[in-house]
């Protein structure tokens, strides 16, 4: 099992921040604040989503029928995500 | 099975819920003749003695075409995106709780238990409460609140899956498009 991306601090449930960076050939270390981009701010299954989303060219009813539910149900989920997609994006820029 | 009975919309696709409700609504006008029941109203179930064939198709009809006509105009105000053929589909399938009223009234027996009691509905103090009547009602009225709450939560979770309904003003605009429905189609009726 692949361990999950942390995306949330588990103390103050604040969002996390990259502070460091390895080459895992060389052992470089980058050392830094970044900001991770707004796909790794999603939670996993949210990733997954877009992956299908993506993978499936954007058809709503082809997902529909792959994920066993009905197309209003794929769509209403995909409407969520791209609000709260926007909503990590106004605070982005918020933050800036 | 939960979802199945209380919300087939979330996993269904609009064709499966199509034929499920057309065939069920079908077999629900054939069934309201057969046992007298009228569907007099979006939310109403009533056991007549005389319901013909016209009578329930005409009542089914208005039924479905009543929740159409306000739910449709309300889910394209809480969402563009709603589509017709969830809101028919949910017209469909919210009927459904109501059909399991029907056995009670197989030879006219619910009418020809409650028929004394409306007659005596001006002088209640004439009615006599027998055990048997009693039961009756006690099962009757546990059995018709049970299929209401069912319809409510169907029609609701419908809705929501149809226009991702969120928030206290959209329930607001759900509870108001019941009752405005609700009167539509009693007028409705008026002209049948």
């Amino acid at each position: 099992m692949s361990p999950k991306l942390p995306i949330q601090c588990p103390s103050c449930d604040d969002a996390l921040k990259v502070s460091q960076l390895r080459c895992d050939s060389c052992s470089t270390l980058v050392s830094g604040n970044y900001s991770m981009p707004v796909f790794l701010k999603l939670a996993a299954e949210e990733q997954d989503f877009i992956l299908k989303f993506l993978l499936n060219s954007g058809s709503l009813k082809e997902m529909a029928k792959q994920m066993n539910m009905s197309y209003p149900t794929i769509r209403n989920r995909l409407d969520d995500l791209i609000e709260k997609i926007n909503r990590l994006k106004d605070d982005e820029n918020t933050a800036l | 099975m939960k979802t199945l009975l209380f919300n087939p919309f979330k996993k269904y696709s609009e064709r499966q819920l199509l034929l499920f409700g057309g065939i069920m609504a079908f077999a629900g006008i054939v069934f309201a003749t057969l046992t007298n029941t009228h569907f007099d109203g979006v939310l109403d179930t009533h056991f007549g003695k005389d319901v013909s064939l016209k009578t329930a198709a005409i009542q089914s009809i208005i039924n479905i075409v009543s929740i159409v006509l306000v739910f449709y105009p309300v889910g394209k105000w809480i969402n563009s995106k709603t589509r017709l053929i969830d809101i028919f589909n949910l017209s469909l399938i919210v009927k459904i709780p109501g059909y399991f009223m029907m056995p009670l009234n197989i030879n006219n027996w619910a009418y020809f238990k409650t028929e004394p009691l409306l007659s005596a509905i001006s002088n209640p103090f004439n009615i006599q409460f027998t055990q048997e009547l009693l039961l009756f009602l006690i099962i009757t009225s546990v059995l018709a609140m049970l299929v209401f709450v069912w319809l409510i939560v169907l029609l609701y979770n419908g809705f929501k899956v149809a226009t991702n309904l969120k928030g206290t003003k959209h329930i607001i605009m759900f509870t108001l498009a019941i009752i405005v429905a609700e009167i539509v189609s009693k007028v409705l009726l008026m002209f049948f």
